[in-house]
């Protein structure tokens, strides 16, 4: 039964977003939301079984749970955010197509259990959001978009040869030892863009389209912290280096922000910090590294989102991407205050998720100033670009609802979810 | 009635007041938590509610209670008054908050709240607004003595949370075995010594004090509540709470540490010219005091935060009158009901009111050293300024704080206590330069602090600039493998399609020029004839 659903949500997604190549926003927003019925598929389910492949199999349990729920509201309000910035981009409808596969990339990352359908998966994700960068980026966008494939492609084709490696296809079953296991880290690693393989990561995110970008930075390359964390005791990686590794890309990605002049490159970099922050949890053992990856997971996605949604106002609005020139009235403030005081994790889900990060702390004097420099950091730079912006100060700027709104929800859900976090937790 | 509906309706009250901008959840909020403080207990384990707990969080709202109902004559010259009262909500659900947590996740949260919401507060007037500004421009040591609301804010934010990172860590590791804090057992020496950086930056001491000094940007309400009973008050009251898990070093390290500041505190706070930050000076020295018994003597501790509460609240109202009768940050003219309050505030201060006995009751006679000092600043207020009358309604939330608080509680004052009066003198003092600098420390913050970190970040952006140049050459790679691609391409081809069979024909062509046939035919028949001839010999 789960199979047909899957079978049946698959194609009418697919229906749907061919439609919306024609329609525009609606159908998109209506295939995007039909997603939520793969939630359904609670039990393990094997949809076929391949030579060679083995058994494909799709499976949502509580694990997965909030990543694909995340993909899949955050991939709804995006679509209802982009009609307006798509119109200032002058884009062809066909935008939508392409926008709903990609979201629909996110869940298929996440809700296979065949590891080289995963790397399908990757794939989906890889050509639909280069295909929107090479055709509606900015700046040299071929040249970025050229950039973001190739390394995209190195990620992931790492990545399967690790898996193909270790003759270990079934995420339940799998198990890597030498090269093919530090390839499937590698792989991992190059898609989140840590430290040492991020360079491509501020020039993809800065210069896609802007709605890519609130799903690249927030969703896409968070979740492969998810495998990360699944895969880890198969490839017996060095949890203790990676958590270590992780916070060291916090630090390093926080202090990149400050270079930055355009508020999307300042994001982009926040991602490298905030990918820091999910390797280290990540790497933490048993429940304690799930919680805290799950938490500070959704809690970066919906406020990275907000922020790329808020600069996607200005630029359509003002005209400016430059962080100097933001000039502000009470909702834009109000929005900016939201996202980067919960991406600093000063309150919101972030502090949950940094306190939980702390717990599993090794017991050494460096890794506990390495955390101490790390949680310091990550918060430093948030309140080093609200105050660049607040210093704009203020000015009319008539935000259109309909970028608005979905703007707003992004930036409250993180206050939200703590709020409901002792209900979520029963 | 459940605490917890009455904190999420204190964090509520800060939605109703943005809206209304009027303080009438604040003033609602904190009326609710005054009266049924003794009759609300936690519904779940998340909270704990003891006796001093109970105490701590009447204490607290009678202060906010009195501050709002301050704010609502002072916060008419405030142009943001949505923002100004959603903050002050928060700031006062996240004290409660603080409080009452039993479980470590709701101490961060409380803990994390009051760090957003001074920032928000301190951010409350528009940058031109002088009212807003801390310092008088002049340079010196290196630096622009002028702050802005948000060179205030983000100094604030950014030295707290040094405190807050270091307390998630503290609290993280103790957190392991069991997410309720009554249920620790003791804490290791590290984690101890991350609860002290947490305790110290929060109650600006040495060397975190100097963000206190310039969050004189916000309104003097905030300043008011900021210094009297939240914010700065969770330092001590966190090594209140985590006193019995604290290692017997750490009582000596907060002792020590807490001196320091007071005397700094001390001292800086005799030769200020703004009247706020004269005050701050103040907060940060008794806050050292306070800090100094939290561990060592924490009933002593626990009647200086009552009483400095309530005389420094008074303080700051008193002093914000007289800034709202000159509309200037530097007034010369106080009204007498300030002077008043002031004076009783000191009194408080020094021992000679029955809620200052309580605070001095175990003191050691050295305090009496503070105590001068105390009578030295505040007496520069009261001694120096003009009087002028003014009995706007601004006066009565002070007057009567002053008045109740300080004499709401029965014993016996040892009025020996104010021979430390004669420090009132020390008013007339001319004030020492390096002590208006406070002692340079600012130049820590604005000058050596940043210069590191530009120094550190110029090595990142050069290093990742490096590579990232790296990986741009990297196409030089490219095109020259496919140039060498194209070479072995190109002469492969002329090998298949050109050399090899263009060699085929010449040969071919060669040998047919010589007229291989005629010799194969030449060959083939004297082959023939041979063999012939060689099996006719051997037959016979």
């Amino acid at each position: 039964m789960y199979s047909d659903i899957f079978l049946a949500v698959t194609a009418l997604i697919v229906a749907l977003s061919l439609l919306s190549a024609k329609r525009g926003v609606l159908s998109a927003a209506v295939a995007t939301a039909l997603m939520v019925g793969y939630l359904l598929i609670s039990q393990r389910t094997t949809l076929a079984s391949m030579p060679y492949v083995g058994e494909v199999a799709v499976l949502v349990d509580l694990h997965k749970l909030p990543f694909i729920a995340v993909s899949i509201a955050l991939g709804l309000l995006v679509t209802l955010y982009a009609p307006r910035y798509l119109e200032h981009l002058k884009a062809e409808r066909w935008y939508y197509l392409s926008h709903v596969l990609y979201v629909l990339s996110f869940v298929f990352i996440v809700i296979f259990e065949n590891l080289i359908f995963v790397f399908l998966a990757l794939e989906l994700s890889i050509i639909t959001s280069f295909l929107l960068i090479w055709y509606f980026g900015y700046g040299n966008r071929r040249m970025v978009g050229l950039i973001y494939f190739i390394w995209a492609q190195v990620g992931s084709i790492l990545f399967l040869i690790g898996v193909a490696a270790s003759g270990h296809f079934d995420a339940s079953t799998f198990q890597a030892t030498g090269l093919a296991s530090l390839l499937v880290l590698l792989g991992i690693l190059i898609k989140m863009g840590t430290l040492g393989v991020h360079f491509w990561l501020p020039y993809a995110h800065a210069e896609a389209p802007t709605p890519l970008s609130a799903l690249l930075s927030p969703v896409h390359v968070g979740l492969l912290a998810y495998w990360l964390w699944r895969l880890k005791d198969g490839a017996m990686w060095p949890v203790e280096v990676l958590y270590m590794y992780g916070l060291a890309t916090a630090i390093y990605g926080s202090i990149l922000v400050f270079r930055e002049v355009d508020i999307k490159r300042a994001l982009a970099d926040s991602t490298i910090a905030n990918m820091g922050l999910l390797v280290s949890a990540a790497s933490l053992g048993g429940e304690l590294g799930y919680l805290t990856m799950a938490i500070l997971f959704t809690g970066h996605a919906f406020a990275k989102a907000a922020g790329f949604m808020l600069s996607g106002i200005y630029i359509v609005h003002i005209h400016t991407r430059l962080l100097d020139q933001l000039k502000w009235n009470t909702p834009l403030l109000t929005v900016g205050i939201l996202t980067f005081v919960a991406l600093s994790g000063v309150f919101g889900l972030t502090l949950v998720g940094k306190a939980f990060l702390a717990i599993g702390v090794p017991h050494d004097a460096a890794a506990v100033l390495l955390l101490l420099f790390a949680l310091f950091s990550t918060a430093l730079y948030n309140f080093y670009l609200i105050n660049r912006i607040y210093r704009s100060g203020p000015a009319e700027v008539n935000a259109s609802s309909d970028m608005y709104i979905p703007t707003l929800l992004s930036a409250l859900l993180p206050y939200v979810l703590l709020a409901l976090l002792p209900l979520l937790w029963r | 009635m459940a605490l917890e509906l009455l904190i999420l309706a204190a964090y509520l009250a800060a939605l109703l007041d943005i809206a209304v901008k009027r303080g009438v959840g604040a003033i609602t909020a904190a009326t609710a938590f005054a009266l049924l403080h003794s009759a609300t207990s936690p519904a779940t384990g998340l909270f704990r509610l003891g006796e001093i707990e109970r105490g701590l969080v009447l204490f607290v709202s009678l202060i906010y209670l009195t501050i709002s109902i301050y704010s609502i004559f002072y916060a008419k010259s405030i142009e943001r008054r949505g923002w100004f009262w959603g903050w002050m909500d928060v700031f006062y659900a996240s004290m409660l908050t603080f409080i009452t947590a039993d479980h470590w996740v709701l101490l961060l949260v409380g803990w994390g709240g009051l760090d957003l919401a001074s920032w928000g507060l301190i951010l409350t007037y528009r940058e031109e607004e002088d009212a807003g500004r801390v310092g008088l421009g002049e340079g010196a040591w290196g630096i622009r003595w002028m702050w802005t609301p948000s060179a205030s804010a983000l100094r604030a934010i950014l030295t707290v949370e040094v405190g807050t990172a270091a307390l998630l860590i503290a609290t993280g590791q103790a957190a392991a075995g069991t997410p309720y804090i009554s249920q620790w057992s003791a804490l290791p020496d590290l984690a101890a010594a991350l609860v002290l950086i947490a305790a110290f930056a929060k109650a600006a001491q040495l060397p975190f004090t100097d963000w206190l000094m310039t969050a004189m940007s916000a309104p003097t309400p905030v300043s008011a509540l900021l210094h009297s009973s939240t914010m700065v008050k969770a330092g001590p009251l966190l090594l209140l709470k985590l006193g019995p898990l604290m290692p017997h070093w750490a009582a000596q390290v907060a002792f020590l540490v807490g001196l320091a500041t007071a005397l700094y505190g001390g001292l800086v706070a005799l030769a200020q010219r703004e009247p706020k930050v004269l005050l701050a000076s103040s907060t940060a020295s008794y806050l050292g005091l306070i800090t100094a018994f939290a561990l060592k003597n924490p009933t002593e501790a626990l009647w200086l935060i009552y009483a400095h509460g309530v005389a420094k609240a008074t303080l700051f109202m008193a002093v914000g009158h007289a800034i709202h009768v000159n509309h200037n940050r530097t007034p010369l003219e106080y009204p007498l009901a300030s002077k008043i309050a002031m004076a009783v505030a000191l009194a408080t201060l020094v021992g000679i009111t029955p809620l200052g006995a309580l605070a001095k009751a175990e003191a050691d006679w050295w305090l009496a050293l503070f105590s001068t000092l105390t009578s030295g600043y505040v007496g520069r207020l009261i001694l120096k300024t003009e009087t002028v009358s003014d009995w706007s309604p601004l006066a009565w939330p002070y007057l009567a704080l002053a008045a109740v608080g300080s004499f709401s509680v029965v014993a016996m004052p040892n009025l020996l206590w104010g021979f430390s009066l004669v420090g009132l003198s020390l008013a007339y003092l001319p004030p020492a330069g390096a002590l208006y600098r406070r002692l340079g420390l600012p130049v820590l913050y604005d000058l050596l602090v940043p210069k590191a970190f530009h120094a550190l970040a110029r090595f990142v952006f050069a290093l990742d600039r490096f590579l990232d140049r790296q990986m741009f050459r990297a196409q030089v790679l490219w095109d020259s493998l496919y140039r060498g691609v194209m070479v072995v391409e190109r002469y492969t081809d002329m090998w298949l399609h050109g050399w090899i069979p263009e060699s085929f024909k010449r040969v071919s062509l060669s040998l047919s020029r010589r007229r291989f046939e005629y010799y194969l035919y030449i060959a083939g028949v004297g082959l023939g004839v041979a063999l012939y001839l060689t099996l006719w010999i051997w037959i016979r």
